[in-house]
């Protein structure tokens, strides 16, 4: 099995800027030299989206290794401290369709324990690189929580971000789907939990969004047209199904508060014991005409 | 894939260069060299290397540490990369990727990758390692040894060794 690995995405239709192929263009030599054989990564949403490794170590997540070479010597050597990076992709195609439009998957750290999972900080350099290179209508979020390997976080709990959420338009109303999936028998989340995790969502949210009861889930991930998700494609995902869906209210729709209900659902399956890998999503339930 | 850079920012690197680039054979490396000791996730560097040349300025060597690939189901990867700080400007670098495993207390070379790419890092810029997996049941200790050669500069041969990590990858 894999070793605690995180994966957030963020979806929705991206129409790049008018000067983007001013900007961007293929460059064919620069595989041209390689003594290795062709390299089979390589797109240009590839290429983009690693502009957000260099944004995370600007906010000071430092997320690769390296060496700071000066003047012919060593002059500092670093390895990741906030999260380990993986790999980056996404699908940019200007079809005016519900897109993967970027995702990023990385190493958790445990050694020390951090506390929870860097969900936060990964979906922020992720949806400020896509606003470099077009304008995003945002439309759903997923992320893969390897529950297992996330410290219990003493110092800040979920709850304390409803007054930051409360802070919205009282008159705003937003469709929310929210999902949990996870592979049957590892000791994660099962159908019968989502009375329980739903009330828990409810608590922690203090108002700011209105919550209703369980809906049936849908093991075909069925009914979130704000998603471009295929949990058995991707590498680290297959084998998961829905297990829980429930259908919520917010005051606005941001990749801001996506998070926070990914992560409330995360922090309310912690405290009920059930610590194996899930994806847990948040859409919308209609998609912007 | 290159994003195309302002002639302003490639003059002025051009200027910061002027009179201190010393153009020499780069230096070629057929195996790494790398220190460390298993199970450590600690900076490690191999040191038993020369000093540089004058002219390369600064520059980062850059990778990621070894990891299953998101895309290809079975396989493990690894990355590296750099950046150019201070150094000539428009110039390649030979980056080297040694993927490894320890096997009876050794660090043994799985895969070894090479590639001229420009500073920058993102799929366009970068050398992979990967290996494909076998179903053979296992763990086993990983990492990658990274060396980069500012093309036409003698640079300096410090390599950047990631650090170890335990896959359940089969060999």
């Amino acid at each position: 099995m894999f070793p605690p690995t995180v994966v957030v995405g963020l979806h929705g239709v991206l129409e790049t800027y008018p000067w983007f192929d001013r900007v961007v263009k293929r460059d064919a030599d620069s595989d041209a030299d390689s003594d290795a054989g062709s390299d089979a990564e390589g797109s240009v949403e590839e290429e983009l989206l690693f502009l957000a490794v260099d944004r995370a170590g600007s906010y000071g997540w430092q997320t690769v290794g390296g060496l700071l070479h000066e003047d012919g010597r060593v002059a500092a050597a670093h390895d990741p401290t906030a999260w380990a990076h993986e790999e980056v992709g996404g699908d940019w195609t200007q079809d005016g369709g519900v897109r993967r439009l970027a995702w990023l998957g990385a190493g958790v750290l445990t050694d020390p324990p951090r506390p929870g999972l860097p969900v936060r900080p990964i979906a922020l350099v992720l949806s400020e690189t896509l606003a470099r290179v077009g304008a995003t209508t945002f439309t759903g979020l997923h992320a893969l929580l390897p529950l297992q390997a996330a410290g219990r976080n003493t110092a800040f709990h979920q709850i304390e971000l409803a007054p930051w959420f409360g802070m919205a338009d009282p008159d705003a109303r937003h469709e929310v789907v929210v999902t949990v999936s996870g592979r049957p028998g590892e000791g994660g989340a099962v159908e019968d939990d989502a009375a329980a995790l739903c009330e828990a969502v409810r608590e922690r949210a203090q108002g700011a969004v209105d919550v209703s009861a369980p809906a049936p889930a849908s093991a075909a991930g069925d009914g979130l047209p704000g998603l471009a998700l295929d949990l058995e494609q991707a590498v680290h995902t297959q084998g998961m199904r829905e297990v829980i869906r429930f259908d919520c209210r917010t005051r606005e729709w941001s990749p801001d508060i996506a998070v926070w209900l990914v992560e409330l659902v995360a922090e309310a399956l912690l405290e009920a014991g059930r610590s194996a890998p899930v994806v847990v999503t948040a859409s919308l339930a209609r998609v912007p005409a | 894939m290159r994003i195309r850079t302002g002639a302003a920012a490639a003059a002025l690197a051009g200027l910061l260069a002027v009179g201190a680039a010393v153009p020499a054979q780069a230096d070629s490396h057929d195996t790494p060299r790398p220190r460390g000791t298993a199970g450590s996730t600690v900076n490690t560097f191999d040191t038993a290397s020369r000093a540089a040349g004058p002219g390369v300025g600064m520059f980062q060597t850059m990778g990621d540490n070894v990891h299953f690939s998101h895309t290809v189901r079975g396989n493990i990867n690894a990355h590296g990369w750099w950046k150019n700080l201070r150094g000539p400007a428009g110039i390649k670098a030979k980056v080297t990727v040694w993927l490894q495993v320890k096997r009876g207390g050794e660090w043994k070379t799985l895969t070894k990758a090479a590639k001229n790419v420009y500073s920058g890092g993102g799929s366009g810029k970068r050398t992979a390692a990967a290996y494909k997996c076998t179903y053979n049941v296992g763990q086993y200790d990983f990492r990658s040894v990274i060396d980069v050669d500012l093309i036409g500069y003698a640079d300096d041969s410090y390599r950047k060794v990631t650090p170890t990590q335990r896959l359940g990858c089969g060999l």
